[in-house]
């Protein structure tokens, strides 16, 4: 089959034979092998959404079992190294596993039906991201079964972490599983940033993104950036640990405290890469609620990108207390405080959208609005520990770990639960229950405030984090014990949450096309969306399309009912940057096991790395590079050989 | 029933030029891997500007005895590289085979280059902090021409099998994008290992 060199597109009306048609070509496999060569970006956040969900299951329990150990004084649920290990995993599961990908798990089913295309540029190299991904995970939890877990906490500093005070394999795990993952993330990356520039509708201006491309795509501009500075620190520290280089031992001449510099200039910048996105789908899903457009979307998205920006500048923040000049100090406390500004506009903007509109408290608007109120308490927390002094007396105390859990459970977790309560109906065609959605909600809002509130005293009373008991005596008790119950009531409420997402995808009621009447293209297809999104590729006038009669919006209209057929095989449109004008029809590939199996020979190389059998790592080099050949090989149906034509 | 795309010229189809996705993608790839090189010299100065025990770096400034004719191969094969895309469009197909044989003959010997500066060192990898820094930094870049010159093999390859011509040829041309960035990161190495410890 052969490509020609240029196509003037066919425009047409939607119509069943049409979409029918299409449904045969883009439909994946059905059952097992479906899933195992999928290249439909919503079959693939399924699949990071379901994931990561397993990561935080297994970082919660791991917190549950700390929080026993904790509940009073003197306790022996757990010795003392294996609550390290236990602290160490929850932060790096929840942080890592959990955190970002459950966000890439929303882009990546949302991104082509929130900018009108058919997929994501690269369709295989998102299956790989999420192998990736998973297959990370799945080596780094290797480590319970060898017997040797990572302990040093989620940001693992040497020299605790050095071979001479850490031998065997725990710290290799962590440093090797990072490095893994910093694979996902940087194909993931890519993924996102090309397909936003690329494969969008006409129309698709970038003045008309929805708020979370903006912040997916400011997370993964920074993830380009910043995931080789962790690579790197964990490069060197596994090479320190296994070859006897001396990057961070002191005693041959090296820098302990270059890890921290390279791990924070990876790390801050990653903790606002977790939270935009989630702070992008509640600027998006809030106004639905609302009943009227966001306040201020451009002061939004240039905060969300601002946010971004100035998170580069404030690693510092995390290295107060290691005796820094006076003006490295001051000039770092000065951009940590900066960054409230932008967060505040954000938060400004939400309120007033709001206040302004005709809020509907459905399950989904109470978490979003939940989330507001966590932000806040969390935010004022980060302000107070950017001020130089008051960090000097808070580091280590349970006060930062208070301001942790208001920031990463309050700005992810309640808007990622509150997404799924406003995208089930499109993910699976029925609606969630909302009488048990409310008793989630509150459950859950009270337990994390019962849990974690507390900790802000108990920091002050001058608990340190990461001890795993404490006398008794010392006053510690009582707060200790409210935060166990309230992190078992938190845990009681994702229970409900669970059993919600259970029942409701057997009996939910059948929600039709836009349940919600909102505004954005996703709610134009059925739910759930056919394989290939648009039977037409739609042309978007206003920032709501579908909302345009209402709001007078502009000059022009949307046309969603009528547009570009592209119906030879596999196929999108690409447009240029600015103003989504179509410039290219581009030829997707179809399903493949191939992003499977160069996981799998990744995933020898790096078991080969933590055994030292370098026979598996050699094989699986020698493999992966013959897999990416076969990937790469220009395909003469893809339109990318010279064909002559006679 | 079905009509034309209203007032507007044809669409090309498939890959052609910086249109295609994966020009795209090797850019961003190439961001991703300058950070790699970046972080790397920062920890390098990092430690060059607060040596703590004796001289930076301990046996004297690094020889140019292989490293200035490495600079002149990059940059050699950045003008073959050129010469292969450029013959790509015009659709000399001998050209093409030439150019890319060329970088990948230059390509290989900076490789056996880069191994004849390794054996001339009096230190090894563990060392010294510095011996780790050169040792690493030097062979982070030696790996990325190993797969830059798989990539030239790769498509020199494709190229004899008749696939590409004036219009698609956009994987010689991601190709030399990235020949031409190794290169820059080969320059900017040679100024930090080689250039700065003669600036004090």
């Amino acid at each position: 089959m052969t490509v020609e060199a240029e196509r003037i597109p066919e425009v047409s009306p939607r119509e069943p034979a049409l979409e029918a048609k299409l449904h045969v070509m883009w439909e994946s496999k059905p059952g097992i092998r479906g899933w195992l060569s999928t290249t439909d970006h919503k079959e693939i956040g399924i699949l990071y959404l379901v994931t990561a969900f397993v990561f935080l299951v297994a970082g919660g329990i791991q917190a549950l079992i700390m929080r026993l150990q904790l509940a009073g004084p003197d306790s022996q649920v757990v010795n003392a190294a294996v609550y390290n290990e236990l602290f160490s995993m929850h932060g790096t599961t929840m942080i890592f596993w959990y955190a970002f990908p459950v966000l890439s798990g929303f882009s990546n089913y949302f991104w082509p039906l929130f900018l009108g295309g058919r997929d994501m540029a690269f369709p295989r190299l998102n299956a790989f991201s999420y192998w990736v991904f998973l297959a990370s995970g799945i080596f780094l939890y290797c480590s319970f079964a060898a017997g040797s877990v990572p302990n040093d906490g989620w940001f693992n500093y040497p020299p605790y972490a050095s071979r001479e005070f850490n031998p065997g394999a725990a710290i290799d795990f962590y440093t090797l599983g990072l490095i893994f993952f910093g694979i996902s993330l940087t194909a993931g990356g890519i993924n996102f940033i090309v397909t936003t520039l690329r494969t969008r509708c006409p129309g698709m201006s970038i003045n008309r993104f929805p708020v979370v491309i903006w912040g997916t795509l400011s997370a993964n501009a920074a993830g380009m950036l910043v995931v080789p500075t962790v690579s790197v620190a964990c490069f060197f520290l596994w090479m320190d640990r296994n070859f006897g280089t001396h990057f961070f031992n002191a005693a041959d001449g090296g820098q302990p405290l270059l890890w921290q510099h390279l791990f924070w200039m990876f790390a801050h910048p990653w903790v606002y890469m977790i939270v935009l996105p989630a702070m992008g789908i509640v600027s998006d899903a809030l106004p639905v609620f609302c009943r009227r457009p966001l306040v201020g979307y451009t002061a939004v998205v240039l905060s969300t990108v601002a946010t971004q920006m100035i998170g580069f500048g404030v690693w510092l923040h995390h290295m107060f207390a290691t005796g820094l000049p006076v003006l490295g100090l001051s000039f770092f406390a000065a951009t940590s405080i900066l960054i409230t500004i932008p967060s505040a506009v954000q938060v400004f903007s939400w309120v007033a959208t709001i206040w302004t509109g005709r809020p509907v408290f459905t399950t989904a608007m109470l978490f979003f609005t939940g989330f507001i109120v966590l932000f806040v308490i969390g935010g004022v927390s980060g302000f107070m520990s950017g001020n130089v002094p008051v960090d000097w007396q808070l580091e280590d105390t349970y006060f930062i770990v208070a301001h942790i859990h208001y920031v990463l459970i309050g700005i992810n977790l309640f808007p990622v639960i509150g997404a799924i309560y406003y995208w089930f109906p499109k993910f699976t065609g029925r609606m969630m229950d909302e009488t048990l959605g409310k008793v989630n909600f509150w459950v859950m809002f009270a337990g994390f405030n019962i849990g974690f509130f507390p900790m802000h005293i108990t920091g002050l009373m001058g608990m340190p984090r990461r001890v795993y008991t404490y006398p008794a005596g010392l006053g510690w008790h009582t707060p200790n014990l409210i935060t166990t119950i309230g992190a078992y009531i938190l845990a009681v409420g994702i229970l409900l949450f669970f059993i919600n997402v259970v029942v409701s995808l057997r009996r939910g009621a059948i929600a039709g096309p836009n349940p919600w009447d909102a505004y954005s293209l996703e709610w134009a297809t059925s739910s759930p969306p056919p394989p290939y999104n648009f039977a037409v590729i739609p042309s978007v006038a206003s920032r709501h399309p579908l909302w345009e009669e209402r709001l007078q919006e502009g000059m022009g209209r949307s046309v969603l009912d009528r547009g570009v057929v592209l119906d030879h095989h596999h196929e999108t449109l690409g447009v240029d940057v600015f103003d989504g004008v179509p410039d290219t029809i581009l030829k997707m590939p179809s399903e493949s096991y191939l992003p499977l199996l160069l996981t799998l020979c990744i995933s020898a190389g790096f078991a080969g790395l933590i055994s030292h059998i370098w026979g598996i790592s050699y094989a699986g080099l020698g493999i992966g590079l013959i897999v990416t050949l076969i990937w790469l090989w220009p395909r003469a149906e893809a339109g990318q050989r010279e064909v002559i034509h006679g | 029933m079905a009509d034309a795309f209203p007032n507007r010229p044809p669409l090309a189809v498939g890959s052609i030029g910086p249109r295609a996705s994966g020009f795209s993608g090797m850019a961003l790839l190439i961001v991703s891997e300058a950070g790699v090189f970046a972080y790397l010299f920062f920890a390098y100065y990092y430690f060059s500007i607060q040596p703590q025990y004796g001289p930076w770096p301990p046996n004297g400034p690094p020889t140019f005895l292989y490293s200035a004719p490495q600079s002149a191969v990059m940059l050699a094969g950045c003008a073959s590289m050129w010469w292969a895309n450029r013959s790509a469009a015009r659709g000399d197909r001998l050209m093409v085979w030439l150019g890319l044989l060329a970088t990948l003959i230059l390509a290989l010997g900076f490789i056996v280059l880069q191994f004849l500066d390794w054996y001339d060192k009096p230190f090894s990898l563990a060392t010294s902090a510095y011996s780790s820094f050169y040792f690493i930094i030097t062979g982070t870049h030696l790996v990325h021409v190993v797969g830059g010159a798989l990539m030239i093999l790769a498509v020199l390859v494709w190229s004899l099998f008749g696939y590409f011509g004036p219009v698609r040829h956009v994987p010689i041309t991601i190709t030399a994008l990235y020949w031409y960035f190794l290169t820059v990161a080969w320059l900017w190495l040679f100024f930090t290992i080689y250039g700065t410890p003669r600036l004090t």
